[in-house]
């Protein structure tokens, strides 16, 4: 893990002032003169959390926009590690939370995944986390499973890159299994419960894989 | 993953309906006319909250009772996936966001899953997921650890299948562990932590278990049966 600057902590709180003054004032404006009566006070909160998230959504999008992280390897002290830390610091305030929660249904966690940037198919929905969801392009109809993880991104000691994962239409990656970065997955494969599908393996259509490392143990 | 219909859908939005109606009804019923000051809001919206779950509980089964989801393969556009996925969409929906949150007690938690329909022995408690707890049976003592999931659903690209999954006395699931369908575990058996139990595994009295796929790695010894 490599030490956030306090310039790049000092760039993102900037940020973060910006959504949450402009995600309360909007609430504000859109209800703060509605006769709500005793629920005026949790009404607001509620709706202002959700507006704020909506905005941090927006400006985080804004962001990778100007100084989109690329895929690749990330030199320490570069410019891309300086656009890093202020996405992963959107990610460690923001949007993790909400990810790992469990708390948010499917089909919201589906929209919220879409918004931060995920390819994700009809249909498709995942139970698990997807951590770099800019990095993740998923087909059709497909599910993944309970507390599966996708991890488009290699931390290794001082190494960190990102590579893109590609999965197809109709996959199922079973629960608790871990796609690393760079992973293709063909349409209709299948990843068992608990298999750890290690960097850059190409699974082809249809087949089965499963164990830790995962190999393929049917075609 | 296959496709729930607008039918369906539908089928659920009544029940839910007349979920939110029953639950938010009978927390102003009971509540509205109290004099609560500035904490009337709060305390609406939370009786709201757990009235409305404890009513989709009961909806939930009722639907159970009439339309019940029976074990075996899920035929696609057959009367069995209607039901499974009016089923699912409770869970979805209502239910999976409770059990996979980790926020109510252990207590609580227990209540939740017997409400849900799954047996639970005296004594017995999950840190981890029961998916379908329709579909588990467990005996006393049991302690199911902290992320374990117990998943007695078969989802395999199209296939989709629900097998019951039996625990007996005093057995631990480690954290992380996985059961998958139709696996039955004896008393005193053991699944080690991050075992993953494959579907239709026997694991006989005070066994063993760990590995990726589990396998059986102590066998009880003649003096401690």
């Amino acid at each position: 893990m490599r030490k956030i600057t306090l310039l790049q902590s000092g760039l993102f709180l900037v940020l973060l002032s910006l959504i949450i003054s402009l995600g309360i004032s909007i609430n504000y404006l859109l209800l703060g003169s509605l006769p709500l009566g005793d629920f005026r006070g949790v009404t607001l909160v509620i709706t202002g959390l959700i507006i704020c998230f909506m905005v941090a959504l927006v400006i985080f999008r804004l962001f990778v926009n100007i100084m989109p992280l690329d895929e690749g390897e990330i030199k320490p002290q570069s410019k891309k590690e300086f656009i890093y830390h202020i996405y992963l610091l959107f990610y460690l305030l923001i949007f993790y939370p909400i990810m790992r929660a469990g708390v948010v249904p499917l089909p919201l966690m589906r929209v919220v995944y879409l918004a931060l940037g995920a390819k994700l198919g009809e249909n498709t929905y995942s139970s698990g986390i997807v951590l770099d969801p800019a990095f993740v392009e998923v087909g059709k109809n497909t599910l993944i499973g309970q507390y599966a993880l996708i991890v488009p991104h290699a931390i290794e000691n001082e190494k960190l890159s990102h590579h893109k994962v590609k999965i197809g239409d109709h996959v199922t990656i079973g629960a608790h299994a871990v796609v690393m970065a760079g992973v293709t997955i063909g349409d209709n494969a299948l990843v068992a419960t608990g298999a750890i599908v290690t960097k850059g393996t190409v699974i082809a259509a249809g087949e089965v894989w499963a164990g830790v490392p995962a190999k393929c143990i049917r075609t | 993953m296959r496709k729930i219909s607008s039918l369906q859908i539908s089928v659920f939005m009544i029940m839910y309906a007349i979920i939110l109606i029953l639950g938010i009804g009978t927390a102003w019923l009971l509540l509205g006319q109290l004099d609560l000051g500035d904490f009337r809001a709060i305390i609406l919206i939370v009786a709201s909250v757990v009235f409305c779950f404890s009513f989709a509980i009961l909806i939930y089964r009722i639907f159970q009772f009439y339309f019940p989801l029976q074990q075996g393969e899920i035929e696609i556009d057959s009367r069995q996936e209607f039901i499974y996925h009016v089923y699912i969409l409770f869970f979805v929906l209502i239910f999976y966001p409770v059990m996979r949150s980790g926020v109510p007690l252990f207590p609580v938690m227990r209540l939740v899953y017997l409400g849900l329909g799954a047996k639970l022995g005296d004594n017995t408690y999950c840190g981890g997921i029961i998916h379908d707890p329709l579909m588990f049976e467990a005996g006393e003592n049991c302690l199911i650890g902290q992320s374990a999931l117990i998943i007695p659903h078969v989802i395999e690209n199209g296939r989709l299948a629900h097998y019951k999954i039996k625990i007996g006395n005093n057995v631990t699931i480690g954290a992380n562990a996985v059961v998958m369908a139709g696996v039955t575990i004896e008393d005193n058996a053991l699944v080690a932590i991050g075992a993953v139990i494959q579907k239709n595994t026997h694991i006989a009295e005070g066994e063993v278990w760990g590995g990726l796929p589990a396998k059986c790695i102590k066998r009880p010894s003649t003096d401690d049966i």
